[in-house]
């Protein structure tokens, strides 16, 4: 158990504070990421709202099952998913949406495999083209963002990142993780 | 190559999203952002406005036993100054707030900063719940928890409430504003029922102030305030009591200093709920009083002299007990090993408000070799309880005055990660006599948590329960705090 999730037990609001200096951030992007950037209001209601529910019910969440900051990601992003669709019926999706450019092709391979294996597979990519797909598909963080993160050049995160897909899209299709 | 359209992940659980996000910290964020967020959390979630009220509540019950804690430490100097501590000799502008104006001890320049806020009433209206749009959310909430259904013959006294404001303390970092709901004496004494005086009536009244906002002249938004903590103020003796004809509402707010309320008269509305029982304790809300009013924020938002820095080098071995958070699944440990502050700057910024100084101390610079953990370790802050010992680690503060001891420094209502911020008892109207003003910082370290022993090296990993710590403390540094020149 990590000290913020531990404090969370035995100090609630000196823990809201501390989760609060931690994690805002990953917890906003990883909302920014489903719902879009231009929609500063509902990522900071999404965000405001994993705060709250994983604060409210700390005495009831099973924290062996992953930490704070695990419980308000997930959270986060499940509140957006859900807005997502709540605007998804509301709304119909233009057809150019719908074309995938190339980088988006082979990212297909992140929405075709398993959640498990996913996590797995992208593990497996070692670092750091693990943060950098985590990054951009997580946390859909651009390019340039990611580069400055990792104290890396652009083009180096580019080219990484084509290479990381390409080997997470031959698992989807059945091939081997592994370059060999 | 970029797109508009974002690539998704699979929906992943919690202990999927853990080993995925093991080894990430927090990602860059907007101050703006990060502020509007925190402040929306801290509002929903109130804690610090539960345990003010819970604390002023228990205060009078248990006030019989510290009276006679008190008569038996007087024998022992320092052990009584704790005590007289506890039980309110530190200042703070909250508390001055909280007393009667008739029994304060003045302070000048608070009471010029309460009368610059001219606060003027505006309309008030009083809606009784059955007459609320959303009122089966009341009925409904009666219903879970245990009470009788909504009689109107025993509240429709509360439509012949009056509501006036009575202060407004606000300085640009804190707003705390009084309200006097006048109302017959039989029923002030059922608003004293929540604090154990017992009015014979079957009622049992409080109230707390629900949602507040402000607008200004010409411009049409309006900006909510995040309520921070209040009740209603308990009237403790007889005498008072029994011509009491109202009862006053405390309510204080969070003011972040870098967007201060905007210059000028600002119009105030607050939403205050009058409940059966405690307000904060499953009460159920009866009715809704809306109260406007106005005050002049101009003089709180100048402070009483242009602000100061200073830079403070530390030097020598210390024991710093050190807490090294754990990553993801990784254990979060403590340990408490001699290091060397050669090197470290801190720096003290201060802040001359009528309510008094405000420092605020952080780290300037430190060797490379320093990693986050130990910097978050040596600026956490630590007190003495009131047996004068310390059962955590960090930084305590003692005021002197003229070499006097005054007290510990008091610290503001928020925490800063990496911060000490105090707010001390040192007023304008000091400034001329140039009184020397010193901080005396302590550095706390833990010698056994619970029962490992940290100072012989060994390393204790966090878990939940009780914990009990052997704790020793030495000087780190005194600090001149800087007064200005009139």
């Amino acid at each position: 158990m990590d000290a913020v999730t531990e404090l969370l037990r035995r100090d609630p609001e000196r823990a809201l504070n501390q989760m609060l200096s931690a994690y805002t951030g990953l917890v906003y992007h990883a909302a920014a990421a489903v719902l879009g950037r231009s929609s500063h209001e509902e990522i900071e209601e999404c965000v405001s709202d994993a705060f709250l529910v994983v604060y409210n019910g700390r005495e009831r969440l099973d924290f062996s099952q992953g930490s704070v900051k695990a419980y308000l990601c997930a959270t986060a992003r499940n509140l957006a998913i859900n807005r997502l669709n709540k605007r998804a019926s509301a709304k119909e999706v233009l057809l150019d949406e719908l074309a995938l450019s190339s980088e988006e092709t082979e990212s297909a391979a992140i929405r075709n495999l398993e959640a498990e294996a996913l996590v797995n597979a992208i593990l497996a990519l070692g670092e750091p083209d693990c943060k950098i797909i985590l990054y951009r598909y997580y946390f859909n963080l651009p390019s340039k963002q990611i580069a400055k993160l990792l104290g890396l050049k652009q083009n180096t995160i580019d080219q990484r990142m084509r290479r990381a897909l390409a080997k997470l899209n031959r698992l989807s299709k059945g091939g081997n993780l592994y370059d060999k | 190559m970029t797109s508009n359209r974002s690539p998704r992940f699979p929906a992943l659980n919690v202990s999927q999203t853990q080993q995925l996000l093991s080894g990430v910290s927090d990602l860059p964020l907007s101050l703006a952002a990060s502020r509007r967020i925190r402040a929306a959390v801290l509002k929903k979630a109130a804690p610090k406005a539960l345990a003010r009220n819970r604390i002023r509540k228990t205060l009078l019950p248990i006030a019989a036993c510290l009276i006679a804690v008190v008569m038996f430490f007087v024998a022992f100097p320092k052990a009584a100054l704790a005590v007289s501590e506890f039980i309110g000799r530190i200042f703070t502008p909250s508390r001055y707030m909280n007393q009667d104006p008739a029994d304060r001890t003045p302070v000048p320049s608070i009471d010029e900063a309460i009368a610059a806020a001219a606060p003027q009433d505006g309309d008030f209206t009083i809606t009784l719940m059955s007459e609320l749009p959303n009122n089966q959310e009341y009925i409904d909430f009666r219903a879970q928890n245990g009470h009788d259904s909504f009689a109107e013959e025993n509240w429709d006294w509360l439509r012949d409430i009056r509501p006036e404001i009575a202060e407004v303390l606000y300085d640009g970092n804190q707003l705390i504003w009084n309200t006097n709901l006048y109302t017959t004496n039989e029923h002030v004494r059922e608003f004293m029922e929540g604090f154990g005086i017992h009015s014979g009536s079957k009622l049992s009244v409080d109230a707390l102030l629900d949602s507040a906002t402000y607008t200004v002249a010409g411009d049409p938004m309006v900006y909510p305030l995040i309520n921070s903590g209040g009740g209603i103020t308990p009237i403790q003796d007889e005498s008072s009591l029994s011509t009491a004809d109202h009862v006053v509402l405390y309510s204080d707010f969070v003011i972040d200093p870098a967007t201060p309320l905007p210059n000028g008269v600002i119009t105030i509305t607050q939403n205050i709920r009058v409940c059966e029982n405690d307000a904060m304790d499953y009460g159920a809300t009866v009715a809704i009083i809306t109260h406007t009013f106005t005050f002049d924020t101009t003089k709180g938002n100048s402070q009483s002299a242009d602000g100061a820095e200073t830079l403070i080098p530390l030097s020598g071995e210390y024991y710093l007990t050190i807490t090294h958070y754990g990553e993801g699944d990784e254990s979060s440990t403590k340990e408490t090993k001699k290091v060397s502050l050669d090197g470290i700057k801190l720096k003290a910024n201060y802040e001359y408000l009528p309510t008094g100084i405000k420092v605020s101390i952080t780290l300037e610079e430190a060797p490379a070799d320093w990693t986050s953990d130990m910097i978050s370790s040596l600026l956490e802050v630590t007190w003495r309880d009131i047996y004068d010992n310390f059962t955590k680690d960090g930084i305590a503060n003692d005021l002197y005055i003229d070499d006097a001891f005054v007290s510990e420094a008091p610290t503001p209502d928020h925490f800063g990660l990496d911060e000490l911020a105090y707010f001390l008892p040192v007023f304008p109207d000091q400034y001329d006599s140039n009184p020397s003003v010193v901080m005396k910082l302590y550095l706390a370290y833990i010698e056994t948590y619970n029962g490992t022993d940290l100072l012989n090296g060994e390393l204790y990993t966090l878990s939940s329960g009780e914990v009990k710590t052997q704790t020793n403390f030495v000087p780190l540094v005194e600090i001149p705090v800087p007064l200005p020149k009139n």
